[in-house]
């Protein structure tokens, strides 16, 4: 069975990213973000779980 | 004119006077006390109560009249009620608090993150109870009047330490005049401020958070039921955070972030406050009328120092440590020193154990203070993010948790825990922890377990060690018989608990002829799979400061 994030992981991610937002700046954020979730995706074995992620933060966002 | 909820306006707290007695120091009288203890807030107070209870007079001396009013802690975690079970007075704070379990936490209005504490019958105390720290400090200062051990002074000003080769002499100053009082050992509990600490030279060092908050208590009646109500990017404060708690006498603590760029002075204008109060309370649907009894503003540090003793003195509380409020682990962490610092001075006074034994105190403590920054930082960071990064990741976390789980745990305020001494001088075999499947590591403070006939396994520990032998069959193993009376320490015997109730065995992972041997302050000092009495009698040896690993 595929191992879980740990919520220690999920800690660490949460800083890592962060900063890593911090560090590339706001002008460059929105590319930095889009790269990081297609490193993301390659990192996983089929387009389901991309497909789920999607769908999951395309929810709730602010009105355009 | 007085801010509302000070001494003199308090909507619904009676400050007590305490009159200046004069010292004998004051008549020419030469005496050399054990320990003094600076700061009658109830760190000193609670560290008094346990030297007395160890049978070890002391002076607290205080430079007020009465209670504090500047600091308002009001969330004590269980771990502390057990702390005040200890010196006798839990009774009168249960009976006052108000016990909660659980939280919510909220993005806009919507419930994104539910807090449940852990809490089950074998529980004593909830895991968190809400009270006003004036009465915290009240319960205690009347526990303290009553015990002949203690020496209370208050209208004392201590302005001056010096060190010398058999201990330390303080500059005190009074209406009556100034004089030195000598003692053996200082507890420096004097707060954020400390005298001692700045006249010793000391500095506490570490990080100061973005984000800066209103705290405000109001008087207000409502039937909302007792437990941390936190807000993000709410109506009520947008952009920003809310936090709220109730607190005995109808009184609710309203926290509220500042924006950025928001002009502290401003925001501390009773108008302003009454404004963003009152949009609060109409954001979560209060309409009774609720009166302003008092109000300041608060910023987030991690600050200590670098050593918790400094030679015959040791620092307790906010003098050695100051700790972000989220996490409620200011006034707890503080009640933990005083207890920690307290039975070991206790025992070095009464010659039970070596000065080598207060060598622990800072790596116990300060090793404790580490762990809660290492928390609070995430805590504050999420709940005052310092950067766009933080900000962006934060509000992602919270959006996400509105449907999803995945993000949740982000959300967890991380509540007060206390520390396991695993690494401690003091604490023998802990890397034998691995051998047990459940139970208190070695170091960890004792879990309590519901016993036979509704009495609670905490409930039957001593004043000084302890050990809890567990035997289905109810007989104490003959060789614990004999190894017991010799591991008194002094007048205080050594409590021998025999568990036979199955399910506590469980609890602490503990076959028939386990053990655990544990300290007057419930930590555990060492733990055993089969009692081995040659090994019981090293690890007390070690716990006392006798011998090193």
């Amino acid at each position: 069975m595929k191992r879980q994030i740990t919520e220690a992981e999920l800690e660490q991610a949460f800083e890592r990213i962060a900063e890593a937002v911090d560090r590339v700046g706001k002008e460059r954020e929105a590319e930095f973000l889009a790269k990081l979730c297609l490193a993301l995706a390659t990192q996983l074995s089929s387009i389901d779980p991309i497909a789920d992620a999607i769908r999951t933060a395309e929810e709730d966002l602010p009105p355009k | 004119m007085p801010r509302p909820g000070s001494r003199d306006r308090s909507l619904y707290f009676d400050y007590p006077r305490y009159e200046f007695v004069r010292p004998p120091e004051l008549d020419g009288r030469r005496i050399t006390h054990d320990v003094a203890i600076v700061g009658a807030g109830p760190v000193g107070l609670a560290a008094a109560l346990e030297l007395a209870r160890h049978g070890v007079s002391s002076v607290l001396l205080d430079d007020k009249g009465t209670l504090n009013d500047g600091s308002r802690a009001i969330c004590i975690a269980r771990h502390s009620l057990e702390i005040l079970q200890q010196l006798g007075v839990s009774e009168r704070f249960v009976g006052k608090a108000l016990g909660w379990t659980h939280g919510t936490s909220y993005y806009g209005t919507r419930p994104v993150y539910r807090l449940e504490m852990p809490h089950s019958t074998h529980e004593r105390f909830h895991p968190m109870y809400n009270l006003q720290q004036q009465y915290v400090e009240l319960f205690l200062a009347e526990a303290a009047l009553e015990e002949p051990r203690i020496d209370l002074r208050w209208l004392s000003r201590v302005t001056g330490i010096e060190v010398t080769g058999e201990g330390a002499r303080l500059a005190i100053a009074t209406a009556a005049g100034p004089y030195t009082l000598a003692t053996r050992y200082v507890i420096a509990a004097d707060g954020a401020r400390s005298v001692v600490r700045h006249e010793l030279g000391l500095a506490l060092k570490g990080d100061a958070y973005e984000g800066c908050y209103v705290i405000a208590d109001i008087r207000m009646q409502s039937q909302y039921p007792t437990e941390r109500r936190a807000y993000f990017n709410s109506p009520g404060n947008p952009d920003s955070t809310v936090l709220l708690h109730r607190q005995p006498d109808d009184i609710w603590r309203v926290d509220y972030q500042l924006t950025s760029g928001e002009s502290e002075t401003d925001a501390l204008q009773e108008g302003n406050v009454r404004r963003r109060v009152g949009a609060i309370l109409e954001m979560v649907g209060e309409q009774a009328p609720w009166e302003l009894e008092w109000w300041s503003l608060y910023k987030a540090y991690t600050l200590a120092l670098d050593d918790y003793r400094h030679g015959p003195v040791l620092f307790a509380g906010d003098a050695a440590h100051l700790v972000p409020i989220f996490g409620v682990r200011g006034l707890n962490s503080g009640l933990a020193d005083a207890m920690n610092a307290a039975w070991k001075l206790a025992y070095v006074c009464r010659g039970r154990a070596p000065p080598r034994l207060l060598d622990s105190y800072s790596p116990e403590r300060r090793g404790a203070t580490l762990e809660i920054f290492d928390l609070a930082a995430k805590s504050t960071k999420f709940m005052t993010p310092p950067t766009r990064g933080y900000r962006l990741l934060r509000d992602a976390a919270l959006a996400l948790s509105l449907r999803h789980d995945l993000a949740r745990p982000l959300i967890n305020p991380r509540q007060s825990q206390p520390y396991t001494y695993s690494a401690s001088p003091l604490t023998s075999f802990a890397g034998r922890d691995r051998d047990f499947a459940s139970g208190p590591a070695a170091g960890a403070p004792l879990v309590n377990r519901r016993l036979e006939h509704g009495s609670f396994l905490l409930d039957a520990l001593g004043r000084g060690f302890s050990g809890l032998s567990f035997s289905p069959d109810g007989k104490l193993p003959a060789e614990l018989a004999a190894l017991a009376p010799r591991l008194a320490t002094g007048d205080e015997a050594f409590t021998v608990i025999n568990v036979r109730d199955r399910d506590a065995a469980a609890a602490y992972g503990a076959a028939d002829g386990g053990f655990y041997l544990v300290r007057p302050d419930r930590h555990v000092a060492a733990r055993w799979r089969t009692m081995a009495p040659d090994e019981i009698t090293s690890a007390w040896r070690r716990a006392l400061g006798w011998s090193a690993a």
